[in-house]
């Protein structure tokens, strides 16, 4: 067990290399951007750094190395090559395994380290001479390291000495040359100045006090003044902004003489009993000059302008660790007051009191905001499971020598944290039979008039309760022949069966199924479309393939917000009550006995001139009881295709709290999960997809129009 | 190389006051020569104006002199005045330098005769 620091430090770690695999991949397509190189340059130095203060000495030294090497290239004296992007990404996956393993492991992999230290090093004294292997040469702009908004504000005393004008030097240029820097604030303290007849009119008695804010350095400043270093006194602070734990917004002007050294605390405090403004105060008891309360008070203002940008800044991305687990108490707790607001809603319904009844709408109003802001905070951006994939589709497009690009758009498509998780594999696996199935070698991608480079491109997209996510490419796509014979030959389909193209596509997701004919590396290790269409269904998703021969392919995945809480519909068979998620619900029918016996027991209903079969589910669960004259159809649809379940009474929405069955009822189908109503009974939620699959294999599904 | 043109003015309530019309560029390559023209001004005479309206530039040295002529003058009884000194090339530099004041320095004899405050910009 390690202790709380060192976790912090892993933790801290992780997400550094992640953004550091970012950073790596974005230099490829962008070597001359120098704010990338600074962004590799302190993930690294981070590491190294914190590494060494929390005992990972091997990471520690590890990452000295590569920071070294990319020190030179932020200097400009190393070009950004492929190979130095190649190298970093494995020294990036090095320290990612000296991370995961403990202390005592590390060594089997000093080897490994050593290798890569030797080639870094190569690199680097190769890199003095001029490298043939260059992409782009860096721009090597001075100051350009620095932090491109990171502003600061110093404090400049320049007290020049009486004769500096006396070698010409023009005390008007120098500020000018210093007010280039950045925004300048200055004040003349012009209290030295002496009366005219005692005045030597080529000294020069003020001394200044200037409030620089700007992205420089402290270097950049004293290079201004380099020339007169030996006839002036300088002295460059930068402001520390205060503490904002205090409630002060900002720092009082009292504090600033104190700190500049113009005032003691102790002469303060006297003048502050008297009460009045404490600039006015010092200068009327002749502490300090008005030209320093000045300067004092412009430091003031300056201060306050950066603290208010800071704020504009922080705000937009400030954020708060948290572990998992609580959030999800937090999820469960939510869902134990959904579920306690609707029996108080219901109760409250019932005994027809007005303030009971105001009491459990504002109750139901409260509860729906904090479902909503709880499920929210689960919610992530897709992008960081994106940009896992750029360093995929890289590695493989190099072992199957293919030269692929991913795209992605909506990377700030939020999804909950779980779903998120859980959809990582799935699309693991459909990009890499996209790249492996779909994109064709460069040569033959060029035969077919295609550009030689691949796409695959990656989007996420909000649609209504779900994301969709879309994984296309512009290889050979599916040939529906090959399909076709192939799922004959494993004997999934028929010789002479005949089906639509959907279907066709569709056999990809049979279990058993492989297009590869030679099965390779990367895909077609046994596990197929089948596996994934089952993850994506365990998240309540769905999935489809649209394919063109020779145009390339796309997999749909249409996946819940959240696996929480769902707004379903609660329906009632005999005593038990149901739930059918909302979003898949398309309308309520009546279904009387003179319907049923004009279908002459083919279980379908005319709705306004058009067939819908249905799915009697007091048949499909074998509940006996009495039939109720009119009984009501739920059509719902799933992936184009509509069905409708025959139920006896609809009660109307819910707000379901989706809990799962229990490793009891593990191969229980037809049912994906239970809620608890506000009665305390238990009902079932309706496995809609597994249900129209069933009613598909027996022939009883139709696609819409 | 500037110039400086020296004239008696006489109110109409005869009051009489020494205006300096200076013209050209100011700065340290001469500003031995102004500070004696000023000084002498300022001995002969209770009431001197400056007039600036034609100085093409000024640097450091030419702020401090004009600021070391209101202490003179007011330690001695007397009155010393900018007129039109708001040219661009006076203004920025004196911006630049950080010469303009809200208030006038406490040292000041007569707070409200300081040259940087606002109400004797004209």
């Amino acid at each position: 067990m390690q202790d709380a620091p060192q976790n912090a430090f892993k933790e801290e770690a992780y997400e550094l290399l992640s953004e550091l695999e970012d950073s790596l991949l974005e230099l490829e397509e962008q070597p001359d951007d120098h704010d990338t190189v600074s962004k590799v340059f302190r993930a690294m130095h981070t590491i190294k750094g914190s590494g060494a203060m929390f005992g990972f000495t091997t990471i520690s030294e590890f990452t000295h190395e590569v920071e070294t090497v990319f020190d030179l290239v932020r200097n400009g004296e190393l070009p950004v090559s492929k190979q130095l992007v190649d190298l970093s990404l494995k020294a990036r996956d090095h320290i990612l395994s000296l991370l995961d393993c403990e202390t005592e492991e590390q060594a089997q992999y000093a080897a490994q380290g050593a290798e890569l230290v030797a080639r870094f090093q190569a690199l680097a004294s190769g890199g003095s001479a001029p490298a043939p292997a260059v992409v782009t040469t860096p721009a090597a702009e001075p100051n350009s390291d620095a932090q491109k908004d990171d502003f600061t504000t110093y404090r400049i005393r320049f007290r020049p000495s009486l004769d500096i004008m006396h070698n010409g030097t023009s005390i008007a240029q120098l500020l000018d040359e210093l007010a280039e820097l950045g925004t300048c604030r200055t004040i003349a303290h012009k209290t030295n100045i002496r009366a005219l007849d005692e005045l030597d009119a080529e000294d020069c008695y003020a001394s200044w006090d200037i409030i620089l804010t700007s992205d420089c350095g402290e270097d950049a400043i004293r290079d201004v003044f380099i020339f007169v270093e030996d006839d002036c006194e300088l002295i460059i602070k930068a402001i520390d902004l205060g503490d904002d734990d205090d409630g002060m917004d900002r720092k009082r002007v009292g504090d600033i003489l104190v700190e500049r050294g113009d005032i003691s605390q102790a002469e303060i405090d006297e003048v502050l009993a008297k009460n009045k403004r404490i600039g006015d105060l010092l200068v009327e008891a002749h502490l300090v000059s008005r030209d320093q309360v000045d300067s004092a008070l412009l430091e003031q203002q300056e201060i306050r302008k950066l603290k208010e940008k800071k704020k504009e800044k922080t705000q937009s991305a400030s954020s708060l660790r948290v572990p998992a687990d609580k959030l999800d108490d937090l999820v469960n707790l939510v869902g134990e007051m959904v579920t306690v607001q609707s029996r108080l809603s219901q109760v409250a319904n019932q005994r027809h009191d007005a303030e009971l009844l105001s009491i459990a709408e504002e109750v139901e109003r409260l509860t729906e905001d904090l479902r909503d802001s709880t499920l929210n905070i689960r919610m992530l951006p897709i992008g960081s499971t994106f940009s896992k994939f750029k360093r995929l589709v890289r590695d493989i497009s190099a072992d199957l020598g293919k030269e692929v690009e991913l795209k992605t758009t909506g990377a700030d498509t939020e999804l909950d944290k779980t779903v998120i998780e859980q959809l990582g594999d799935p699309l693991v696996h459909i990009i890499r039979n996209s790249m492996d199935h779909g994109i064709e070698m460069p040569d033959d991608r060029v035969a077919a008039g295609k550009p030689r480079t691949g796409q695959v491109h990656l989007s996420a997209e909000h649609s209504g309760d779900s994301v969709i996510i879309k994984i296309s490419d512009d290889g050979k796509g599916m040939d529906p022949e090959v399909i076709r014979n192939k799922a004959v030959s494993k004997g999934i389909i028929g010789a002479d069966e005949q089906l639509t193209h959907t279907d066709i596509l569709n056999l990809v997701f049979a279990p058993g199924f492989s297009t590869a004919q030679q099965v390779t590396g990367l895909s077609g290790r046994g596990v197929g479309m089948d596996v994934v269409k089952r993850a994506i269904e365990s998240l309540r998703g769905s999935i489809t393939l649209d394919s063109e021969k020779g145009q390339g392919s796309t997999v749909s995945l249409r996946i819940p917000l959240t696996l929480a809480i769902i707004e379903s519909l609660l329906v009632q068979i005999d005593d038990g009550r149901y739930v059918l998620p909302l979003s898949a619900v398309e309308e309520c029918v009546e279904l009387t006995a003179k319907d049923i016996h004009d279908a002459h027991g083919r279980n379908l209903a005319r709705v306004r001139g058009h067939l819908v079969p249905y799915v009697p589910l007091r048949e499909e669960f074998a509940i006996q009881g009495k039939l109720p004259t009119v009984q009501q159809i739920v059509i719902t649809q799933i992936n184009g295709q509509q069905l409708g379940f025959v139920v006896d009474n609809v009660i109307g929405e819910h707000q379901t709290v989706i809990k799962s069955l229990g490793p009891m009822y593990r191969d229980v189908q037809c049912v994906s999960g239970a809620t608890i109503l506000g009665d305390g009974s238990v009902a079932l939620i309706l496995d809609i997809v597994y249900l129209m699959q069933k009613a598909s294999e027996e022939g009883r599904v139709t696609a819409t129009a | 190389m500037f110039e400086l043109e020296s004239k008696t003015i006489q109110n109409s309530d005869g009051a009489a006051y020494q205006l300096l019309i200076v013209s050209g560029d100011l700065g340290i390559a001469t500003i031995g020569q102004l500070k004696n023209d000023l000084l002498a001004a300022l001995q002969g005479h209770d009431h001197v104006i400056l007039d600036m309206a034609a100085v093409t530039d000024v640097d450091y040295s030419v702020l401090q002199l004009l600021c070391s002529a209101n202490k003179y003058a007011q330690q001695h009884g007397k009155h010393f005045q900018l007129k039109g000194q708001c040219t661009e090339a006076f203004i920025d530099r004196a911006q630049s330098l950080g010469f303009f004041r809200d208030q006038a320095c406490n040292e000041a004899e007569d707070p409200t005769r300081c040259l940087w405050i606002p109400e004797n910009l004209n």
